[in-house]
């Protein structure tokens, strides 16, 4: 059982998630319903300790971990079926052979070849904006990952960082739908 | 492109860059800010209130209902009643335990085996109370008792 927040601190806490699951699902009802779902993460699962950080801390984390794993869980299952299709069909349900070692390790080459290809790709797309770019070279060259420390990097705006991650992904998402309707088309 | 971390997560941190910004940026703001967007989203500060005073509510509720029940039942007395009661019913028990161990030594006669020093009648040593004083002391005798269950 965690801490008790008072009602200031619940208050501080809803306004934070819902502008948090606001910007993440861009939909009013599934912000409310995300926000409901963190506070009954809190309530059980994910209990608050007033000691470690503050509850809208722990509130918009568990609005974050949730919209991360709703974002994520599409994905990995697609890749888990290929996976699977290509181990029954080709290796057997036994254990990894060394065949099977070395064609994975390829195929792990191959994905991180094509994701080096898709970064320049995307590089190019930006070119018409000058911090989309410099955004994505600080990620890259850097390996930095938060908005703030992007923008105290580049010496910018933490909202310019967001606006030009907003393009980053939207180009990202572009390019592949684009690649994706071509393989459709071939 | 060279870099500190791999392609594939340069590109994971960017498609969900939308979810790491939005919760970074509503951590950043201030609460006046917060206010002022929910409002700019349709907000108002009734519900605002409405909706922070419920989730404060239901967040207390268990501790309270624990309490609340704890109060009601008044642990003390009934942990102490409990405590009477099954020290009773120990006593209870133990008592019958011991009556039946001993209820059959006690009802069973027991019959004492009887080696007689001399050919002497030998006067029975177990309940023979009203033996009368003036006969002449029994020979000595060695009489063992023999417990009734080994007879």
């Amino acid at each position: 059982m965690g801490d008790i927040p008072t009602q200031q601190e619940a208050r501080e806490g809803l306004e934070a998630a819902m502008i948090a699951a606001i910007g993440m699902t861009r939909s009013k009802q599934r912000a409310e319903d995300l926000v409901q779902d963190a506070f009954e993460a809190v309530m059980t699962t994910r209990p608050w300790s007033r000691a470690k950080r503050t509850f809208t801390e722990q509130l918009v984390g568990a609005v974050w971990s949730m919209a991360s794993h709703e974002h994520t869980s599409k994905r990995p299952k697609k890749d888990a079926e290929a996976h699977e299709g290509f181990h029954d069909e080709e290796i057997g349900r036994h254990a990894p052979s060394p065949e099977y070692k070395t064609l994975d390790r390829a195929e792990q080459e191959t994905r991180q070849s094509d994701a080096e290809g898709e970064l320049d790709e995307l590089d190019a797309a930006v070119s018409d904006n000058t911090t989309a770019r410099d955004v994505l070279r600080c990620r890259c060259e850097h390996g930095l990952v938060k908005a703030g420390e992007i923008a105290t990097k580049l010496g910018i705006d933490v909202d310019l960082v967001y606006t030009a991650n907003k393009l980053l992904q939207d180009r990202l998402r572009a390019l592949r739908k684009k690649k994706a309707k071509k393989k459709d088309e071939s | 492109m060279s870099s500190k971390r791999s392609a594939e997560d340069i590109l994971a941190v960017i498609e969900s860059s939308d979810i790491d910004d939005a919760a970074e940026r509503a951590l950043a703001m201030t609460p006046e800010e917060r206010r002022k967007e929910l409002e700019a989203a349709g907000y108002t500060e009734e519900e605002l209130a409405a909706k922070a005073a419920f989730w404060h509510e239901r967040m207390g509720q268990p501790v309270q209902l624990v309490a609340e029940a704890r109060d009601a039942s008044h642990p003390a007395t009934s942990r102490r009643t409990a405590t009477v009661v099954l020290l009773v019913a120990a006593v209870a028990v133990g008592a019958i335990l011991l009556a039946l161990l001993l209820f059959p030594r006690l009802m069973t006669p027991e019959a004492p085996v009887a080696v007689p020093s001399s050919t002497a009648p030998v006067a029975s040593s177990v309940g023979a109370p009203d033996a009368a004083p003036s006969e002449p002391p029994p020979q000595p005798t060695h009489v063992v008792p023999v417990p009734t269950r080994l007879k």
